[in-house]
């Protein structure tokens, strides 16, 4: 990686991409890449400081919701080949997801939507509760109801995937700029004109906002009214052991989640139904909670039996920006050209980033409407009938 | 001088001096991407025996004084506990709830 900079920034820009976390830098290489020459990266703190470094890593396609099991199933087409194409080792493994139910009532919703699933060619498939053991069989299946297992499912290390993504874009030409903070974007004339950093000005025709919990005051800047909230989630790692267990583990019932890294360590969380929704940054609040430490193991002694002997080591506080259908934002907005937006991905950034950058991208450099991009428009909300994903969970 | 290839910095996570040189030369330059990038700190003891160590080592090669080098966060717990001993413990409320029925017990003393 070329050395990052925090000096003041270049006076002009073709784009300007905030935020330098998985998404802001997954569509910076991919802008590069569709051939836009100047392309500049403004990061607040450190690369992944914010929700990316935070996240789990869980990469699954296994969603209720078409728009979320396509871009799923396309991404994950992009991490199985994301080592080669940026030349960094992401560490992305396909151990599968095991998602388990503990409610006779989830059934049909389950065999639904592996049904959507396959549809869209991913090849998960329905699971009875002695099947898991198959998968899992330090698994404590007395309370599993139901359960589908997608084998094509995985995990990467989120760090490698910012790092890879930074270090490609860089070599593409991209100018990325941390522990910079912008202050305002002026729009005039129904155009983007400008981003202020701390740092100084950057006259600029394109900006794509990308920075997690922080795009919804950014797009505030400009006059865009997002409906996102931003939630606290937290995660912890326990100590490593040998390789025990192969998928990512998670509950629609409780919300837990938990998988083996490489280097043995149980990596898991559970969200907390408690946690206030907050629309301000000031409010965001990422100090780590004993009431976690205890529900997570709780809820983990009971499922995974072999974890009670274990220590847990290091736990720690990320949020999620989330939308009131639990499906990301992105796209413009009519009446203000070179606005973007790539955002709202409640919880499950990480793992669509990929390609949602890539058909942002396209979009952005071409012009040509993108059927999935136009079925997460922000105006969806104003319009009606939305349809909320349901295996949004951790 | 000792050897920076067989000067173990971080005895957890296998990581020398050289490799954690290594990384700052790649662009890695402060410590909350050196922790993630070598995974220095991040094993069995959490970077008690080795951030200090690991501080000097940065300072020297920013050729600041170690006061100036921001560390990493540190984080709980601060004695790790087993799963069991954690599940068995009282629920306490969300930081900021003041509601009686919140959690079993008065919130503990918040950690960062």
């Amino acid at each position: 990686m070329i050395p990052l900079r925090s000096d003041p920034p270049p006076p002009t820009a073709d784009a300007v991409v905030i935020g330098g976390g998985v998404n802001g830098l997954s569509t910076a290489y991919e802008l590069a890449r569709r051939g836009l020459r100047r392309v500049v990266v403004i990061e607040q703190g450190y690369l992944g400081s914010g929700s990316t470094g935070r996240c789990g890593g869980g990469i699954r396609q296994q969603w209720t919701t078409e728009a979320n099991v396509r871009m799923a199933q396309e991404s994950v087409e992009i991490y199985e080949e994301l080592s080669a194409e940026l030349g960094y080792q992401t560490f992305f493994r396909q151990g599968g997801y095991l998602m388990i139910s503990e409610n006779e009532a989830d059934r049909p919703a389950m065999q639904k939507a592996v049904e959507l699933q396959n549809r869209c060619g991913a090849p998960s498939h329905f699971l009875e509760p002695r099947d898991c053991l198959e998968i899992v069989p330090q698994l404590d299946i007395t309370r599993v109801r139901a359960a589908s297992f997608c084998p094509k499912d995985g995990t990467a290390y989120p760090f490698a995937v910012v790092w890879g993504y930074a270090r490609a874009a860089q070599r593409r030409g991209v100018d990325i700029r941390i522990h910079t903070r912008v202050t305002g974007i002026r729009a005039e004339g129904g155009r983007i004109r400008e981003v202020v950093t701390e740092r100084g000005s950057i006259a600029t025709p394109v900006i794509v906002l990308a920075a997690g919990p922080w795009t919804k005051s950014l797009a505030a800047m400009v006059g865009v009214q997002l409906p996102n909230w931003q939630e606290r989630h937290e995660i912890m790692v326990s100590e490593g052991i040998k390789p025990c267990l192969n998928p990512m583990v998670i509950s629609i019932t409780n919300g837990i989640y938990f998988s083996q890294s490489m280097r043995g360590e149980l990596v898991g969380g559970i969200g907390d139904p408690d946690e206030p929704h907050w629309t301000d940054p000031r409010d965001f609040d990422t100090r780590c909670q004993l009431r976690f430490a205890v529900r997570f193991a709780r809820a983990l002694t009971a499922i995974f039996p072999p974890a009670r002997p274990l220590r847990l080591m290091r736990q720690w506080a990320g949020m999620y920006d989330m939308t009131p259908d639990h499906r990301p934002i992105l796209g413009g907005v009519p009446d203000l050209q070179g606005y973007h937006h790539i955002c709202g991905f409640s919880g499950h950034g990480f793992m669509l980033a990929p390609i949602a950058a890539r058909r942002m991208a396209k979009l952005i450099t071409t012009g040509q409407p993108d059927d999935i991009i136009d079925s997460l428009r922000l105006s969806r909300f104003a319009e009606g009938g939305i349809e909320t994903d349901h295996f949004v969970v951790g | 001088m000792t050897n920076p290839h067989e000067c173990m910095l971080c005895r957890c996570e296998d990581v020398t001096l050289a490799e954690f040189r290594a990384a700052f030369k790649e662009g890695f330059t402060e410590f909350e991407s050196l922790k993630r990038y070598t995974g220095v700190g991040t094993g069995f003891c959490q970077g008690k025996g080795c951030l200090a160590e690991a501080a000097v080592e940065l300072a020297r090669l920013r050729g600041v004084a170690p006061a100036e080098v921001s560390l990493t966060n540190i984080r709980p717990p601060a004695a790790t506990l087993t799963f069991s001993e954690l599940a068995a413990l009282p629920l306490t409320p969300l930081i900021g709830d003041s509601r009686p029925d919140a959690g079993d017990k008065p919130a503990g003393k918040e950690a960062r």
